[in-house]
């Protein structure tokens, strides 16, 4: 089986800081790491070839700075690691960066599943996954819990709300899967140092994608963003009730009743 | 069971990890009656002598505390928790490990953490306090992921640095810059990640420039001890209670009466990685009995017969509720008559106020720290 | 008739999605404000009684796409159908409820026709003077807000977050329901769905009053369910409930269940790690019960009792009992 995961390195989200004055995201000294939920799409990915046989290949969007994150999922078991990576492709909506995903993969061909995080943890748009199916013109699995092999076509467990269903599809197919669906690998620490030392990341550029600058990045975005704010959580009353046994019981039914 | 060829390469890897201490088990069963995490022992020692590997290689290697209980019994002296350790080295190069320790070892190579928690959060327990993070200072204290990032835990190293201002001893914290001792790493046989983090500790140690390292959790001082070694060379590792009861025959600290004046009966519970395995079973009795009003009432199976919490090896983040031996301990406490179980291990204290409300008893449960820094006694929070 | 407001109205086994009302009330409200039409599109296999349903709420024209190979959810198929019903309409605004099919159709939808989507978002306006439509689209966990909007391409299109606006009242005159011709064959239809389990019934997420049950209860649900039973909750677990086996999966509260949008949610004996509390945002009032005065559910409570469940609960139950409901 050929296999593509698609990752994201995303900022931890709990270093973020908003500039209030500013109104713009402080990024300095945030650290990065593999969005979860694509590392559950490289598990399903590494258990359909621990079971199928095949290849696995992860591929990115982004800067020179996700080297490091391509090389962990190298080490976690993916057999080989592709970094889409150009100044031009920055700024990217969901519409451009499914994009150049789209044709990243396409340069992979031939391919039997795509996999991919449901959502990241910084956008959470949930978009990038069924847009790349878009530009590729495959059909698009949600939400997949788990897969396998049934004859040659892919068998996918999707969670919907209130229930399950069973979907069966030909590949070429992309499944989203859902964050938290597996217990992702540990990466191997020798084939790590390997990975890190000797391991060579495939990187392409505007030109190997055949693209315009005005396809890509924030050029070819089609939405745009004009301010940021603070959203406020709801600000919870904490309020604590304290008191006899009998009079707190009082205060909790006066509340249910409302 | 059907006859089939025995798993040389099982049996080799245990005999070269443990010395061939396993070739002394004459099968007698002991170690399965006197378990207290009920971990079929005896089948596991005889499917790796004989290189059985469904006997050996099973999901309940992940049931044991790594108590050692087993090997006080023993009477060939085998090396049980070194033969489940390299049987859990093997075990993890097929993957079959329990779900939530790959999550933690995911977190300690992320967050530097296996308790839940932020790397940046990591300080928030010294928060007001009037405490060194990240100068030099002549002893580190050192405090491991589940009392830096616990609530309930936080409350262990907040007692010392009061102990230890008023004592005036010289010490700093790392802070934020505080990474996991690794335990949780080695008890899950993975041992690529933990060269690294063992190198980058020791690092770190050095760079502080102590003399020497005090633990909070008697879990660090187990990894410290036992496997950092092979990795580089650690300035002396001691556990609190014995810095403390140092400094108490040094005449530096002045125990405050207890519970208002009242007296107060204790029992001590001696955690299993600090009594059987680091040999510490005085100092906390020492500096219990030096606090005036303060009575000890040993518990039943007390010292090197201590009857495990449940929480080692890696038993904190496995789903082994029903197992926990917590809820006898705590009958145990009761017996013998005690209004406070002290015990000196982060681990020991959590598993005992679950024992505590599973079992309805009024017993506190307090780490010595607490009841030394005049916290125990009536409420004590 | 082109331009206009154009609303996707999805069906789950024959029932409309409330994301898809909400939707649909916001969309009349936008059209009514830029003085244009609301046009809305159903699919499914035999909808006709939901297009006119939809068509009394305020939608002037609904289409409705009715074909057995429609029934169950595919991307591709209902990308196929939407984008021929859109692409000669013209539409300026395209709204889509954000279930889990709708963002997943939307996704699909706006690469097709080449134009921007806004996704999930928690709010639309109108901008002032240039009729665009502005979205507000939260991002790093929730705490951030973009306002966004489509600079190149239409319609503009935006995925809605659930239970953001309300659903509509029925208006004066009915619209008028127009079958769309489904030109679909078997093998336009990719995806099978062969196994599909749903427990219609009380949802945790459309629930109005939930209570919610943890660890802390120590395998003994029976109190948190009386609890439910006496105050006319839907029961809701917590993940590691359901891990246990204790309760069945689709009862989660949480990152990877259910985000509840009750007006009352009481939670029992849960420690409050931030992948439940995402699931609480929406409650109007949450009401804790934990015997850890330190617990981290507390700060996400507006009401917080620091007390053993076992002893809470039952007397709160008698004295919901003694005053009646």
């Amino acid at each position: 089986m050929n296999l593509i995961v698609c990752i994201k390195v995303a900022p931890k989200v709990d270093q973020i800081k908003f500039d209030e004055q500013k109104r713009t995201i402080i990024r300095e000294g945030v650290e990065n790491e593999i969005n979860d939920a694509d590392k559950n799409a490289l598990e399903a990915a590494l258990k359909l070839k621990d079971s199928h046989g095949g290849k696995v290949v992860v591929l990115s969007m982004g800067p020179p700075s996700f080297d490091p994150f391509l090389r962990l999922a190298v080490a976690m078991g993916a057999d080989d690691a592709v970094l889409l990576s150009d100044r031009a492709f920055g700024g990217a909506d969901t519409y451009a960066t499914s994009r150049v995903i789209a044709a990243g993969i396409d340069k992979l061909k031939p391919y039997d599943v795509v996999l991919c995080g449901e959502a990241s943890s910084d956008g959470s748009t949930e978009q990038v996954p069924p847009s790349i199916a878009g530009w590729l013109g495959i059909p698009h699995v949600s939400y997949v819990s788990t897969m396998e092999m049934v004859g040659d076509k892919v068998r996918a467990r999707r969670e919907i709300t209130d229930g399950h269903e069973v979907v069966e599809v030909m590949p070429p197919v992309l499944a989203s899967v859902q964050l938290g669906c597996n217990s992702p690998r540990f990466p191997d620490f020798r084939r790590k140092r390997w990975a890190d030392k000797e391991f060579k990341l495939k990187i392409m550029n505007i030109q190997d994608l055949g693209f315009a600058p005005g396809d890509v990045g924030l050029e070819g975005s089609r939405t745009e963003v004009t301010g940021l704010s603070r959203m406020r959580s709801p600000e919870r009353k904490r309020e604590f009730i304290v008191g006899t046994e009998e009079e707190v019981a009082k205060r909790l039914a006066q509340i249910v009743k409302g | 069971m059907s006859a089939q060829a025995p798993d040389l390469e099982l049996r080799r890897s245990v005999a070269e990890s443990t010395d061939g201490s396993l070739a002394a088990c004459y099968q007698c069963g002991t170690c399965t009656a006197i378990c207290p995490m009920n971990v079929p022992v005896r089948s596991i020692m005889r499917g790796a002598q004989v290189g059985i590997r469904e006997l050996a290689v099973t999901d309940a290697l992940w049931q044991c505390a790594t108590c050692r209980q087993c090997e006080v019994a023993c009477p060939r002296g085998v090396d049980i928790a070194g033969v489940i350790h390299s049987l859990r080295e093997l075990s993890y190069k097929e993957r079959k490990v329990p779900a939530k320790l790959e999550g933690a070892l995911w977190r300690v190579y992320e967050e530097g953490t296996a308790w839940e928690g932020k790397k940046n959060e990591r300080a928030r327990w010294a928060e007001g306090l009037d405490v060194n993070v990240g100068k030099p200072a002549k002893h580190l204290l050192y405090l491991d992921d589940a009392a830096s990032f616990d609530p309930r835990l936080q409350r262990i190293a907040q007692s010392l640095v009061k102990i230890f201002n008023a004592a005036e001893v010289d010490f700093a914290v790392l802070g934020e810059k505080e990474k996991s001792s690794g335990d949780e790493v080695y008890q899950m046989g993975e041992d690529g990640f933990l060269e690294e983090l063992a190198q980058s500790n020791i690092e770190a140690f050095k760079g502080t420039g102590a003399e020497d390292i005090i633990t909070v959790s008697p879990h660090s001082n187990g990894v410290f001890r036992d496997v950092y070694p092979r990795y580089g060379t650690l300035p002396p590792v001691f556990h609190y209670t014995e810095f403390l009861s140092d400094l108490l025959d040094k005449g530096l600290l002045k125990p405050e009466r207890a519970n208002g004046g009242e007296g107060l009966t204790v029992t001590y519970h001696d955690p299993c990685y600090l009594g059987r395995y680091g040999g510490v079973y005085e100092e906390p009795r020492k500096l219990l009995e030096s606090i005036p009003g303060v009575k000890i009432s040993e518990l039943d199976d007390n010292r090197s017969n201590a009857l495990c919490c449940g929480g080692g090896g890696g038993g904190m983040f496995v789903e082994s509720e029903g197992l926990r031996p917590s809820h006898r301990r705590v009958s145990q406490a009761e017996e013998a008559g005690a209004s406070v179980m002290a015990t000196a291990c982060p681990f020991c204290v959590l598993n005992f106020e679950d024992g505590v409300k599973t079992v309805g008893s009024s017993i506190k449960i307090r780490d010595v720290a607490e009841i030394f820094a005049g916290t125990a006694g009536r409420g004590g929070k | 008739m082109t331009g206009g407001v154009f609303v996707f109205l999805e069906q789950t086994d024959g029932a409309l999605e409330d994301a898809s009302l909400e939707v649909l009330g916001k969309g009349r409200e936008i059209a009514d404000r830029l003085g244009v039409p609301l046009t809305g599109a159903i699919l499914g296999e035999g909808v006709g009684e939901l297009a006119e349903y939809c068509a009394r709420m305020g939608a002037q024209v609904v289409l409705a796409a009715d074909s057995p190979h429609l029934k169950n959810f595919t991307a591709e198929a209902y990308t196929d159908v939407v984008s021929r019903m859109v692409k000669p309409r013209d539409p300026d605004i395209l709204l889509i409820g954000a279930t889990h099919n709708g963002t997943a159709l939307a996704g699909m939808l706006a690469v097709r026709l080449g134009t921007g989507l806004m996704a999930h978002v928690v709010d639309l306006e109108i901008e002032t003077g240039t009729g665009t439509l502005l979205g507000s689209v939260p991002g790093f966990g929730g705490s951030i807000v973009a306002i966004c909007k489509t600079k190149k391409g239409r319609p503009q299109m935006a995925t809605v977050r659930p239970g953001v606006f309300v659903a509509p009242s029925p208006t004066e005159k009915a619209g008028t329901v127009e079958p769309f011709p489904v030109d679909l064959k078997p093998e336009d239809v990719r995806c099978r769905v062969v196994e599909r389990v749903v427990q219609h019934g009380a949802s945790v997420s459309k629930a109005q009053r939930v209570v919610v049950a943890g660890l802390g209860c120590k395998d003994d649900l029976s109190l948190p369910k009386k609890l439910a039973e006496a105050t006319g909750s839907t029961f809701g677990v917590s993940r590691p409930v359901a891990d246990k086996g204790l309760a069945p999966k689709n009862l989660v509260v949480g990152s990877t269940g259910s985000s509840l949008n009750a007006k009352l949610a009481v939670v029992v004996g849960v420690s409050g790690a931030a992948h439940f509390t995402s699931g609480l945002r929406n409650a109007e009032t949450v009401v804790a019960v934990n015997s850890d005065p330190n617990a981290e559910l507390f700060k996400h409570a507006d009401y917080c009792v620091v007390g053993d469940a076992s002893k809470v609960i039952p007397r709160l139950i008698s004295e919901l009992g003694a005053e009646g409901k």
